[in-house]
């Protein structure tokens, strides 16, 4: 199931939404409201977001173009099941038409959960699995405040089962919004604890992606070009929350990710930070940033080229002539001295973790579909490893 | 991972899925979904076509059937209403008209309006009470009733013979009949007519036979007195020298001169004795007997005569007449009896009507025009139905001693007099005999004095005399 890079051209799709870049295309919303025949708009977000005025930005915006809204900001991290069906029943109480987006990944998630259980009258859970969604839900404009998720071009929603304690992933093309308004003047408020961990998400999310058996020339110019953006720009981004050209520059890096990942989907990482957030809720980013050099560990030896280029994005010193083995340690090193730069120096017993807790982590890992896309099919041995080492 | 459709899916599969390329792995578009809604919508909008066009028959169906309907009603309607027979609809509990031909209409005098809504018994058609429950229980054993005959009562009090068939039916949720009733009263009435004559028929028969066996009696027995009396005479003319003897003839001749008297009214009464017409006037007539009469008289009856002056003189047989003056007085007399009565003669001329001299006791009745009458009428007891249709019966007595031959004599001078006997009658209300004689159209008075009518009410004759027919009395 390996991909060789000299392959022959397999047959690969690229989907994405309509892209706005820019500084104050947060603006936008309102037009794109009316664009879309919007009659009401259920405007999602999260308090945070609120409390930062995102959200209010956005409400000016609906406002000058004359189109009612009503807000829905019961969304917490790793947004549940039941948020989901809450805002889908004010979805429909409201006689919402459009739904308008702004916040990180739980909002976005949560909003994109909201529009098919909307236009299927159906529970959020019954859509687990790929290709599952037959009507798309109504359109879906994302305005991101995080440089990282992704989710607002990504055709994944994660939402967490609650009943069962584990995150489901509803893969569909109906999920990719219909229009993301990607703004980095909404990034500059991010704590550096927050810019450190969606920063690592991106990381993760172009390292994977661009690993990913099904990754294709088109994803892969995206995941490289994110990697370099990311190597660059997120410790002075972490360092100077003001930086302009940082925050662009992650902005940019978490977009190109988030294109990559979307396209050819994850790995192991993933698999394993889904497993982790559902039974534990812990932080995303942080988890991944945690496991993704574990991943290296595992899977350099099924894609080792792959790694190399990798290792020449990340600026590993004299990348092209190592030795595999050599390569493979240096790139370890350098995930390893980046994650702490940026800050990110726990383990995962320190997110609170339990030894017990291992059995049911592998379990769901392995039951995870961006295994399905791991440069190599990972046995619950190295998933078990994998953890040990992060815990 | 759960999946919605219970056959798991490969790897391969799931990943090509995941990449896009499954066979649902589209980018979101509504136009599918809008598409599919269309076509529902179309499909939708043909089913409202198909369905209109089905209702739009339907209705068309039920107006064409409500028409036929409305036509079969009316001309149901019709031939129900315009039927000559009597044909109703009756409620069950209590015969009230529900529905009605129009035949009732006319039978019974009164508008539809008048008639629906109510009973028999409301309009009085019942001849007898007991009527509609009689029906009802031929109901309830047979079902139906066929040609049962009815007595009704038309509005005029007039008895309506009708072959009743009577059905149940449910009409408006109400247990109702339709009830059809014929019309037999004229049949009815032939038949009775003919009974009557029949009945007439034996009765003359009878008076023929018996007449003509007392004619032939009398004949030879009258000739038998003649060879019994002349030789009496002759036995007197012998015998004048022995009164013991000449006595004795003498009383023999009374006795075949009485003898030949009775044989005299045999031969009256079967109509065989010659009537000598001679010109009579009534009221000297009468006149005369009455003393006669008063001297007989016992002393608890008063005898009382009335004459009218205007009696004009006429042809008849004065004996004759003089026979029932004396019958019809005595027989007066005798219905009194022991009690304190009056018995009262008056004479007098009126005019009859065809309807008045149909009540004469005689079959051949006189045609209409001015009768001369001599009327005898009684307080005494009167008489019933029976003794009535009777009395002209020859031999036919209710005294202890009569012969039975008075009023048949009566009625066979009356018959060749050619006039009328109208006899009223109750039980213990008196008797009043008017004995009718034609006049000849010469004898009437210019017509002038009839528009002068005096009512001549003799003393003893009591109100029901008003009741009579249109009868004229001339001054």
């Amino acid at each position: 199931m390996t991909l060789q890079a000299d392959s022959i051209l397999e047959p690969r799709k690229f989907v994405a939404p309509e892209l706005v870049c820019g500084m104050g295309v947060a603006d936008l919303a309102g037009r794109y409201a009316v664009n879309y025949g919007a009659r009401k708009v259920l405007l999602v977000s999260d308090p945070g977001v609120v409390q930062k005025g995102w959200t209010r930005l956005v409400e000016e915006s609906l406002s000058r173009s004359g189109i009612p809204f009503v807000l829905f900001d019961g969304v917490t991290p790793n947004p549940k099941d039941h948020e989901v069906m809450a805002g889908a029943e004010c979805y429909a109480r409201e006689h919402c038409d459009v739904i308008v987006v702004v916040g990180g990944g739980s909002p976005m998630d949560c909003a994109k959960g909201i529009g098919i259980v909307g236009t299927n009258g159906r529970d959020i859970l019954t859509f687990e699995g790929i290709d599952e969604v037959p009507v798309p839900g109504p359109p879906l404009v994302c305005i991101p405040t995080t440089a990282g998720t992704g989710a607002d071009v990504s055709q994944f929603a994660i939402i967490a089962d609650t009943a069962r304690k584990v995150k489901v992933a509803i893969v569909s093309k109906y999920l990719i919004p219909d229009v993301s308004l990607v703004d980095p003047k909404t990034t500059f408020t991010m704590a550096p604890e927050l810019t450190a961990a969606t920063g690592m998400d991106a990381l993760t999310h172009a390292i994977e992606a661009f690993v990913s058996t099904a990754s294709s020339p088109i994803t892969d110019l995206h995941a490289l070009e994110a990697i370099r953006l990311i190597r660059r720009s997120l410790p002075s981004a972490v360092e100077s929350p003001q930086c302009g050209q940082s925050r662009s520059d992650m902005m940019l890096g978490s977009l190109f990710a988030g294109l990559a990942f979307s396209n050819a989907s994850l790995g192991m990482v993933h698999a394993m930070a889904h497993s982790l957030g559902g039974l534990l809720d812990l932080p995303h980013g942080e988890c991944n940033a945690i496991l993704l050099e574990q991943s290296v560990h595992v899977n350099f030896d099924a894609s080792p080229e792959k790694y190399r280029s990798i290792a020449i994005a990340f600026g590993v010193p004299e990348a092209r002539d190592l030795d595999d083995a050599t390569l493979k340690a240096r790139l370890i090193g350098a995930l390893v001295d980046f994650r702490e730069r940026v800050g990110i120096r726990l383990r995962l017993r320190d997110l609170g973790l339990r030894r017990e807790d291992l059995p049911t982590l592998i379990r769901h890992a392995m039951k995870d579909p961006c295994l399905l896309t791991n440069p190599k099919p990972a046995s619950s041995g190295e998933i078990s490893d994998c953890y040990e080492k992060a815990f | 991972m759960k999946k919605p459709s219970d056959r798991p899916l490969s790897e391969e599969s799931l990943r090509d899925r995941l990449m896009g390329l499954g066979e649902k792995s589209t980018r979101k578009s509504y136009y599918p979904q809008l598409l599919r809604q269309l076509d529902e919508l179309e499909r939708q909008r043909e089913e409202l076509v198909e369905k209109n066009r089905v209702m739009t028959e339907i209705l068309l169906d039920l107006d064409r059937e409500r028409r036929r309907a409305t036509e079969s009603e009316a001309k149901l309607s019709k031939i129900f209403r315009s039927s000559s027979q009597l044909i109703a609809v009756l409620t069950l509990a209590d015969a009230r008209f529900m529905e009605i031909s129009d035949s009732w209409i006319s039978f019974l005098g009164r508008f539809r309006d008048e008639i629906i809504g109510r009973s028999m018994k409301d309009l009085g058609l019942w001849g007898s009470p007991g009527e509609w429950e009689h029906i009802l229980e031929g109901l309830q054993a047979e079902g139906e009733i066929q040609g049962m005959e009815i007595q009704l009562r038309r509005p005029s009090a007039e008895t309506f013979y009708g072959l009743l068939s009577v059905t149940p039916m449910e009409l408006d949720r109400v247990q109702c009949v339709v009830m059809e009733i014929t019309d037999i009263t004229a049949r009815k009435r032939a038949e009775e007519e003919r009974l009557e004559l029949e009945r007439r028929l034996l009765h003359h028969q009878k008076l023929e036979s018996l007449g003509m066996l007392a004619g032939g009696i009398a004949h030879d027995f009258n000739n038998l007195l003649m060879a019994i009396q002349g030789n009496l005479e002759l036995a007197m003319y012998g015998s004048s020298h022995i009164p013991s003897v000449e006595g004795r003839l003498h009383r023999a001749i009374g006795a075949t001169q009485r003898a030949a008297e009775l044989v005299k009214q045999i031969l009256t009464c079967s109509g065989e004795s010659p009537t000598r017409f001679a010109p009579v006037q009534v009221n000297d007539l009468v006149a005369e007997n009455m003393k006669l009469l008063e001297a007989g008289m016992l002393s608890n009856i008063t005898l009382q005569f009335l004459p009218d002056g205007d009696v004009p003189v006429i042809r008849a047989d004065a004996g004759q007449l003089q026979q029932i003056l004396i019958n019809l007085v005595l027989n007066g007399c005798e219905a009194i009896g022991d009690a304190v009565g009056r018995v009262t003669v008056s004479t007098g001329r009126m005019e009859c009507s065809d309807g008045y001299l149909k009540q004469s006791r005689l079959d051949e009745k006189p045609e209409a025009g001015h009768f001369l009458f001599i009327e005898v009428s009684d307080t005494g007891s009167g008489m019933g139905e029976s003794t009535l249709n009777r009395i002209f019966d020859p031999f036919f007595t209710t005294k202890f001693i009569g012969r039975g031959l008075g009023m048949s004599a009566v009625l066979g001078i009356i018959r060749n007099h050619r006039g009328a006997i109208i006899i009223e009658s109750a039980r213990d209300c008196g008797t009043t005999v008017r004995v009718l004689l034609p006049l000849p159209r010469s004898s009437h008075p210019g017509e002038a004095s009839y528009s002068s009518i005096h009512r001549h009410r003799p003393h003893g004759t009591d109100d029901r005399s008003l009741d009579r027919p249109r009868c004229e009395r001339n001054r």
